[in-house]
């Protein structure tokens, strides 16, 4: 399998009055196409910002991020929504919506946006809401819908356009443990048919279910540790403890 | 007249300003408000109370007011002068210190509204309970269901376009003021345009008795003297010369000319009321009637309504003029007194003289001052034309003057007001308009940064953007062109009928010009609001996507 994300070398600084705020210094991973990676790291590692740069959200200051083969430095603005829009979804700890849209119509706008026959869209939309077993909800304003619902809207609209990467910051981080229970195995089965998923999580547990998972510290990258796709839930117990104390190791 | 309808107008813009400044206060205040909520609710969680935020609140705006005041008192009086000048030095100038105690009265008023705002808009604050404040959950109109549209059933409609329509319709409060300085832009513009177009028309002659004017000869100075000097020899007037020579030449056109007569209606009270008389061979079935039929025999005539209107003249009277024609014909002496049924009113415009119009077969006085009801080419379409450039040939192309141009002659002074009154209101409203635009754009830029930061996350580029704020504008603005133009021929033909009634005229009606009215004004409106929307719209370029957090 090929490479889906290369990030050679990658700074970030914040200039902000005169101060400036070196966020990310040579930061450098590879990441396999299909691949479930977890990034960990104290608050204000930078671990938020690595997602934004890496996504071509964020300008980066200097070092070079490649996606599916293509260089974001290289790309105008409007080249990387496009790309955003087609080859890459995201899921935020916040569950980000269209307030004055019903669930549905905040899953397809992507697809609408990215001008693909709405009848497939729709029906893309239709089977992603069955799977994650929203469907009674598709007209539902985004107010009269639980967080853990919502999450799992967002993660509809993020596969909307079968990315090639799903990016999500702290996606369990605003649910309680049971609705992030959930979350998290809709993701792994995300990623079980094919699509690369980037996490940024505080929890260990969460993080214990992706292939491999990366601790920021301080700007950089202070190590990584593959756990291997998991295959099925009595697993979770011993990667937690495996992730764990390697964290412990790492100064957690 | 002038000054009436001046007044009238100058008022209508007045109103306008008032409103937009009294919306756009209230629309930033509360804008104002929403940003501060969250202080505000932490300074209520201390325990301050709201009238002593209120005043916080309303400092500011004051302030803002005060100064701004201030500035305009000392821009506007030189600016007020300069335009008071461009009216003419007929029109009595006030003074400076009558401009700056209007100025100060106004930046007072101001200041009221801006304290009487502040007061209102802080009510909502003792509705939000402090928690909600702080979190900043109250905003409840963000919730609002997107006018019922569901994009999943559009087959078409792009999602930028959904995305404005829906959040239009789901918080229409949000732009009912923006679309209601819009729509008095609009109609304002198209009122002051339509009624120019209206008045300056050969067909408002009527209203002073000229029911077609083909063309119109101005003697040269040696073709007049030529004349005059003919006239004692040939014992004719002048229009009835150039008639003959036209015929003569072969030309088809002739004037349709009449007498007028100073004379007396005697009031049974024994007033006598001064009025004119006339007659002639024109066909005065012709002119404008308000009501009756036309006066056929010879003791028949019409009468200017208004005038009899208040003179309590009614249709069927039997009134007395008192005649004072050339003494030495047809044996009717100055005084000499003729009974006179009227059977008509007439539309026209007669300044509080009532005008008297005799029957074709009244043909006692045909010395009376010389005028013509009409000048008429007998032809139509090319021919007529080509009749006209005949005309031109014979007394000279600069003397020949055709419908148009001897009406704006007629109403020479009108068509310069109007001009005036159209150039004026015109940048004054634009200007307006642009300002509001830039103002409430920048506002809703502002608001929106969490959606517009989401949208971006999505992979919208700042054209998609960009593009559902423009929908949002051009929505807006569409929908006031169309409600102005409804306005326009509603409210608009009621208010222009009432200010004609009072001069006289009573069948009268705006008669749009369609280009104008229905293509250039709203393209011109739509095109200055749309601009500076786009050049507004470059702070959307600024949405960071940690800006998300507010969503
Ligand atoms: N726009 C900005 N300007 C300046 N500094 C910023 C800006 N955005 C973020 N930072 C700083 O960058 C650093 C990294 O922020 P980031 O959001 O990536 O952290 P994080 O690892 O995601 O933290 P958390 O786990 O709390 O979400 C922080 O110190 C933050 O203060
Ligand atoms: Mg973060």
């Amino acid at each position: 399998m090929g490479k889906i994300i290369t990030v050679t070398d990658l700074c970030k600084t914040y200039q902000q009055k005169g101060n400036s705020n070196e966020v990310l210094r040579n930061v450098s991973f590879e990441m396999e196409e299909g691949e479930f990676v977890s990034v960990m790291g104290p608050s204000g590692s930078g671990k938020s910002t690595l997602l934004y740069t890496v996504s071509g959200m964020d300008d980066l200051t200097s070092g070079s991020v490649c996606f599916n083969g293509r260089e974001l430095s290289n790309m105008k603005k409007k080249e990387i929504s496009e790309l955003r829009l087609l080859e890459m979804g995201f899921i935020f700890q916040q569950m980000y919506m269209m307030k004055k849209q019903c669930v549905l119509d905040n899953i397809i706008l992507p697809g609408y946006q990215a001008k693909r026959d709405r009848a497939q869209v729709n029906k893309r939309a239709d089977e992603l809401m069955e799977s994650l077993g929203i469907k009674d909800l598709a007209n539902r304003q985004i107010s009269e819908v639980s967080g853990g619902q919502l999450q799992r809207a967002c993660i509809c609209r993020a596969l909307i356009n079968e990315p090639k990467v799903v990016f999500a910051d702290e996606p369990t981080g605003a649910l309680n443990s049971k609705a992030a229970g959930e979350v998290m195995k809709e993701l792994r089965k995300v990623n079980l048919s094919g699509t690369g998923i980037m996490m940024v999580t505080h929890s260990v547990r969460v993080a214990a279910q992706s292939n491999r998972v990366i601790y920021l510290v301080d700007s950089n990258i202070m190590g990584e540790i593959i756990l291997g796709r998991m295959q099925s839930d009595e697993e979770i117990a011993t990667r937690d403890q495996k992730l764990n104390s390697w964290l412990m190791e790492q100064g957690w | 007249m002038l000054g009436y309808i001046l007044s009238v107008f100058i008022s209508l813009i007045g109103l306008f300003l008032i409103l937009i400044v009294i919306m756009t206060i209230r629309f930033t205040m509360i804008a104002a408000l929403k940003e501060e909520e969250c202080e505000i609710g932490v300074l209520r969680a201390i325990g301050a109370d709201s009238f002593s935020f209120r005043w916080l609140f309303a400092e500011k705006y004051i302030a803002f007011a005060v100064i701004g005041g201030a500035l305009g008192i000392v821009a506007g009086l030189p600016l007020s002068k300069y335009v008071l000048s461009m009216f003419g030095p007929g029109n009595i100038m006030p003074s400076d210190a009558e401009i700056v105690v209007i100025g100060i009265l106004s930046v007072l008023f101001i200041i009221a509204l801006i304290i009487g705002f502040s007061m209102l808009v802080m009510r909502r604050i003792n509705k939000i309970s402090v928690v909600d404040a702080i979190r900043g959950e109250n905003r409840a109109e963000r919730f609002g269901r997107g006018g019922g549209i569901r994009l999943h059933k559009r087959r078409i409609m792009s999602p930028a376009f959904f995305i404005a329509l829906s959040d239009i319709l789901g918080r229409f409060k949000r732009y009912a003021f923006l679309l209601v300085a819009y729509t008095l832009g609009v109609l304002i513009i198209l009122f002051v345009v339509n009624t120019k177009n209206s008045v300056i028309n050969p067909e408002f002659l009527k209203y002073s008795l000229t029911y077609q004017t083909d063309f119109f000869i101005e003697l040269s100075d040696e073709k007049l003297n030529d004349y005059i000097k003919r006239m004692s020899a040939e014992n004719k007037n002048i229009n009835e010369m150039i008639n003959n020579d036209i015929r003569k030449a072969g030309i088809k056109a002739h004037y349709d000319n009449d007498h007028y007569n100073s004379m007396g209606i005697l009031m049974q009270n024994g007033l006598e009321i001064n009025s004119t008389e006339w007659s002639g061979s024109g066909d005065i079935s012709q002119l404008s009637y308000h009501e009756g039929s036309v006066p056929v025999k010879e003791n028949e005539a019409a009468m200017s309504w208004s005038s009899a209107n208040s003179l309590g003249i009614q249709l069927g009277d039997e009134i007395t003029l008192k005649m004072s024609i050339d003494p030495e014909k047809d044996g009717i002496y100055e005084g000499s007194k003729e009974k006179f049924k009227i059977t008509a009113f007439i539309n026209a415009m007669d300044s509080g003289v009532p005008i008297v119009v005799l029957s074709q077969k009244y043909d006692k006085n045909p010395n009376g001052s010389m005028s013509y009801w009409a000048t008429i080419i007998d032809a139509d379409g090319s021919e007529k034309e080509e009749q006209f450039r005949r005309l031109e040939e014979m007394f000279g192309p600069e003397q020949v003057l055709d419908s148009m141009e001897y009406t704006k002659l007629c109403l020479a002074e009108y068509s310069q007001i109007f001009d005036l009154l159209e150039l004026v209101m015109g940048v004054a409203v634009l200007f307006i308009l642009m300002l509001m635009t830039y103002l409430y754009s920048s506002i809703f830029i502002a608001e929106e940064m969490p959606e517009t930061a989401l949208q971006k996350s999505l992979g919208f580029t700042n054209g998609a953007v960009k593009a559902s704020h423009i929908f949002r504008i051009l929505i807006l603005s569409v929908v006031s062109v169309i409600v102005g133009e409804i306005l326009l021929q509603t409210a608009g033909q009621f208010i222009v009928r009432v200010l004609m009634e009072s001069l006289g005229i009573t069948n009268f009606s705006l008669m749009p010009e369609f280009i104008m009215s229905f293509a250039l004004i709203p393209a011109l409106i739509m095109g200055a609001v749309l601009i500076t929307e786009w050049f507004t719209l470059g702070k959307i370029k600024k949405a960071d996507i940690r800006n998300i957090k507010d969503v």
